[in-house]
């Protein structure tokens, strides 16, 4: 969470104390973006553009508590434009190594954490092949766990598509799972 | 053991939550993004200064900035008259042109049956409606030189002969008698 105090700092023009934000920020941002794209370089080019963005708009946020919801937003939004720049993904087909992260992580009790380029080809293998609003109402819904009324402030999707995405997604991932595991 | 899609979904999905991507060089991305700030920042005060310099006497921001909308207006609209002038000057030189080559195209013959007409009818031509070329100009008052000329050397000419000074006095005055009987 982002100190109310350091935001309004911000406001001000203070660049040194907006640099502790993008620190605290970051892997946040981070995180999102890279489960949403399936790649680290171009999860890191999303981070510098949320975190410029976040600097111009911060004049908008009235507190620290809308923050994250308002982080997020940017952050899909960016997501967004850099999945429509690229050409929907062809279907995942795993390559051994795919399959070498799927099989052992089955048998393993409890999971083990995996490196980004593994969580990169597992991302690609089960949401590649969906649309931008899928992959980013899958992410938000089944990974960081928010609630729908969130997801809806975020995305600007109401409720009813949002269930209708996340049930798309779903579907599409067990195929993927029941053809390729 | 088989285990159910369900299950198969819910391991993976596991398997991504406990996994949380890891970031590497934040120190780099922290440098990119303050360089990608000032660079908008210097980009923004360099043009905020170029105001402030010409209106920093002005201590009322309001009117500091109703001044600066006011001369950039004034400057469209000088642009905007400017560009309007040079479209008038455009046309106006494309007319003298066809004029003048209007003017060319009329063969003498022509000029010397619209004066006949003219003369038949009676018509009086004002000022206003007369338009001639500067190269007609010329012509006129080349040949109204040569008239000059000729008629002097006529009047030279009869004076020196006696002769033909009486022969022309006797028509002159005949002439007049004619006239007066007429």
């Amino acid at each position: 969470m982002i100190d109310q105090k350091l935001i309004e700092q911000c406001k001000n023009g203070n660049l040194q104390n907006f640099g502790e934000i993008i620190e605290t920020a970051s892997p946040f941002v981070f995180s999102v973006a890279f489960r949403i794209l399936g790649d680290e370089e171009l999860a890191k080019d999303v981070v510098q553009d949320t975190m410029v963005t976040v600097w111009e708009k911060l004049s908008k946020i009235n507190s620290s508590a809308s923050f994250n919801t308002w982080l997020y937003r940017i952050t899909v939004n960016k997501c967004y434009d850099n999945l429509r720049k690229r050409k929907r993904d062809s279907e995942f087909r795993p390559d051994d190594k795919t399959w070498a992260i799927i099989s052992n992580h089955f048998s393993e009790q409890p999971y083990t954490e995996l490196e980004n380029e593994e969580i990169a080809r597992l991302i690609n293998f089960m949401i590649g092949k969906l649309s931008p609003k899928q992959k980013a109402v899958f992410v938000l819904s089944e990974i960081e766990e928010l609630p729908n009324e969130e997801i809806s402030e975020i995305t600007g999707l109401s409720k009813a598509l949002i269930k209708a995405n996340l049930h798309y997604a779903r579907k599409h991932i067990t195929e993927m799972i029941e053809k390729y595991t | 053991m088989m285990i159910s899609q369900n299950e198969r979904y819910k391991k993976i999905l596991n398997i991504l939550k406990t996994s949380k991507p890891e970031l590497r060089g934040i120190e780099t991305i922290r440098e990119n993004v303050i360089n990608r700030i000032r660079g908008t920042r210097s980009r923004q005060s360099s043009l905020s200064d170029l105001f402030e310099s010409i209106f920093a006497w002005i201590y009322i921001g309001w009117v500091r900035r109703s001044l600066v909308a006011a001369s950039i207006l004034l400057i469209v609209f000088f642009i905007y008259q400017q560009t309007m002038i040079l479209q008038g000057v455009n046309i106006i030189n494309k007319r003298a042109i066809i004029s003048e080559a209007e003017s060319f195209s009329v063969s003498k013959e022509e000029i010397g049956k619209q004066l006949m007409i003219l003369r038949l009818t009676g018509r009086r031509i004002s000022a206003g409606e007369l338009s001639i070329t500067e190269k007609q100009l010329e012509q006129l008052i080349d040949s109204y030189n040569e008239l000059q000329e000729k008629y002097r050397d006529l009047v030279k000419i009869i004076e020196e002969d006696p002769m033909l000074k009486d022969y022309f006095e006797k028509k002159l005055d005949e002439g007049k008698t004619k006239k007066t009987n007429l």
